[in-house]
């Protein structure tokens, strides 16, 4: 009975993607008719190539839609997927303000906790990590990080 | 000719070109840090130093760096720059089974080997083969790159249905940004990050290190790195037990050698193509015979796109057209000497062009005594327990993304293509297709519009050129047999 509710959810779930990638297909070749695909000057213009790969995915589309769907069951993650993907971009979000220096020991240390590392083991190879981090890409290669900009 | 190559170098010189090496494997070993960016960064030395003494350094860079993206490749599943981004297929899981040291001998004395060849390619044949090269214009490099990107997506392990697919959305991926013929902006939807295109690198990084970092972190499935229990005179064994493998795998070596350094004299194609091909075609010979596939899958590319950086050098130093982006670079060094790249520098600079011949020479050396000296090195980094090293890797990917072009915007995008990645994953639609499609597709696209201007639009004039109808000959019977066993399979109801 389990096997077979995570069979519909795959099922559901991989037809969510196919549909998905056909949307996504109507709208790129949507915005291609607004770029000309006549002037030969241009070697037929910014829009033949747009048109040419929509057609060719129209079609590698459609065959796979028909394709038999693999049955193996997996892990129903989604829900994983989606806290990892909110806890991940949050800090990004607002790096502007807390800086990258500040953001990434944030994800270190949530990181190092997930993974059930003891706190001070956690401080000592974040603050190990972000000063390697710095002296490379800060001092050597002179990239510039977002600094700390709370007010 | 001995004189002629090494009686410019001087100690300081062949030093420097050591550190360039060393400094190439590094920058490569990061993922997002790629060679180009390696050489660009050691191109304001050129100031401070004579054109023998920089130029060595900057090849020094280009040879390290072709090799050093193997690293991450086989250690990590992660690509270290486009060179490297067949070589973890085959290349992971030997590191997996306990063979890490084994498959990095094997990437690095492939490198070596395959940078001797394209050396010897340089000095022997380069006005015939720059003659050659100058035969492909834009229709004949359009049918090679069509080439190259259909058979990836063909010869994947999965559906080749899927492998179109994701061929094709790596191709929309790559019209993001300004035309390359009239700069209109596509796709853009009015933002200035958008009109610049999207970037491969931190796609490249998303696809293949989020999807790992999700499964291990938040999944909860155990990432076991390849440990190694050996100590350095056992690595050293693993090495010369590689060197063993590669006496067994003459022909796939010289000939992926030589393909790399052809298709690197070809200017616009790249490391990544002279890899894929150079990997496809092995696949192709071997794909009945997994264990000799299993060597000769790392042997290949790492051959390839070595010997390409020989091959690359030809029209740079030959017509001054520069064969790759770090070629691009390089072309730049020149011109800031006051060197004209040419096929007149041979006689108005020679200690220049021969001191570059030499500087090769000696990358080489430098490359095998870092290959034996390192590999061990390297395999006790990875003896760090992997809860320790995945969140590392994971910040390492945002920063690696974010130092492209000092943009949270690439950042987004490793993110995004991070999930989608995982999603292939799961669905078994390929990665790599869409991935050499994004990094190919601007030129292919370029090439296209630029054959068709040609022409005035006589779309028949790819197959009006010779060479250009050869390829699309292999590719049309290619393309044959592939469609034959798909209607098979169909019809047998058996999925491909």
């Amino acid at each position: 009975m389990w096997d077979l509710r995570l069979i519909m959810i795959k099922i559901y779930e991989i037809y969510i993607l196919k549909f998905a990638v056909f949307f996504i297909l109507g709208v790129y070749f949507y915005f291609s008719i607004q770029f000309s695909s006549l002037s030969l000057r241009e070697g037929y213009g910014p829009g033949i190539f747009p048109k040419l790969i929509s057609f060719f995915l129209l079609l590698l589309l459609i065959t796979d839609f028909f394709s038999p769907i693999e049955k193996n069951i997996g892990k129903n993650d989604n829900a994983f997927v989606a806290i990892f993907l909110i806890i991940v971009s949050a800090p990004l979000y607002f790096i502007d303000k807390l800086g990258m220096h500040l953001t990434l020991s944030i994800f270190l240390i949530y990181l190092n906790n997930v993974l059930k590392i003891p706190v001070l083991k956690n401080i000592l190879l974040t603050s190990v990590s972000i000063i390697a981090i710095h002296l490379l890409f800060v001092e050597f290669f002179n990239l510039r990080f977002p600094k700390i900009n709370i007010y | 000719m001995f004189n002629l190559l090494f009686s410019n170098l001087s100690l300081i010189s062949i030093s420097l070109t050591g550190a360039g090496v060393a400094f190439g494997i590094l920058v490569a070993a990061i993922p997002g840090l790629t060679t180009t960016i390696g050489v660009v960064l050691l191109l304001p030395f050129s100031f401070y130093l004579d054109s023998t003494t920089s130029l060595g350094m900057l090849m020094g860079v280009f040879v390290g760096g072709m090799a050093g993206g193997a690293i991450p490749a086989i250690l990590l599943n992660i690509p270290g720059n486009p060179a490297s981004i067949v070589t973890n297929i085959n290349g992971y899981p030997l590191a997996q089974a306990g063979k890490a040291d084994f498959a990095l001998g094997l990437a690095f004395m492939s490198s070596c080997f395959g940078a001797i060849i394209g050396l010897l390619i340089l000095i022997l044949i380069s006005p015939q083969l720059s003659n050659f090269a100058l035969k492909f214009g834009a229709v004949e490099q359009f049918s090679l790159i069509l080439l190259g990107l259909s058979s990836v997506a063909a010869l994947t392990e999965k559906s080749v249905i899927k492998g179109y697919i994701s061929m094709c959305l790596g191709l929309i991926i790559a019209t993001v940004g300004l035309d390359p013929i009239t700069s209109v902006p596509r796709y853009n939807f009015g933002t200035v990050a958008m009109q610049q295109g999207i970037s491969f690198i931190p796609v490249m990084i998303g696809m293949f290190a989020i999807p790992t970092i999700i499964q291990s972190l938040v999944i909860g499935k155990n990432y076991i790195f390849p440990s190694i229990n050996k100590n350095f005179f056992d690595c050293l064994s693993g090495i010369m037990a590689a060197l063993k493998e590669l006496k067994n795998a003459k022909f796939t070596l010289m000939s992926s050698s030589v393909l790399g350094a052809i298709i690197g004299a070809i200017p616009g194609t790249g490391s990544a193509i002279a890899a894929s091909l150079s990997y496809q075609l092995t696949k192709k010979i071997y794909q009945d015979k997994e264990d000799k596939l299993a060597t000769h899958g790392v042997i290949s590319p790492e051959a390839a796109n070595s010997a390409m950086s020989g091959g690359a050098l030809i029209p740079m130093l030959t017509l001054g057209i520069p064969g790759d982006p770090v070629t691009a670079v390089m072309l730049g060094a020149l011109l800031i000497h006051g060197l004209t790249p040419g096929p007149l520098m041979i006689l108005t600079a020679p200690e220049a062009y021969y001191g570059l011949l030499g500087s090769f020479t000696i990358s080489i050396f430098f490359l095998i005594i870092i290959a034996l000296v390192g590999i061990p090195f390297f395999l006790k980094a990875m003896k760090v327990k992997s809860i320790y090293l995945m969140p590392v890797i994971f910040v390492l990917c945002i920063v690696g993304s974010f130092a492209l072009k000092n943009s949270m915007f690439d950042v987004w995008i490793m993110l995004i293509f991070g999930v989608i990645g995982y999603y292939m994953n799961k669905h078994n639609y390929p990665i790599l297709p869409m991935i050499l499609a994004l990094i190919l597709g601007k030129i292919l696209e370029e090439q296209f519009r630029m054959s068709l201007i040609i022409s005035l639009g006589d779309p028949f004039i790819f197959f009006k050129k010779p060479i250009s109808l050869i390829l699309l000959l292999f590719l049309g019977s290619f393309l044959t047999v592939i469609s034959v066993k798909f209607l098979k399979n169909s019809l047998g109801r058996k999925k491909i």
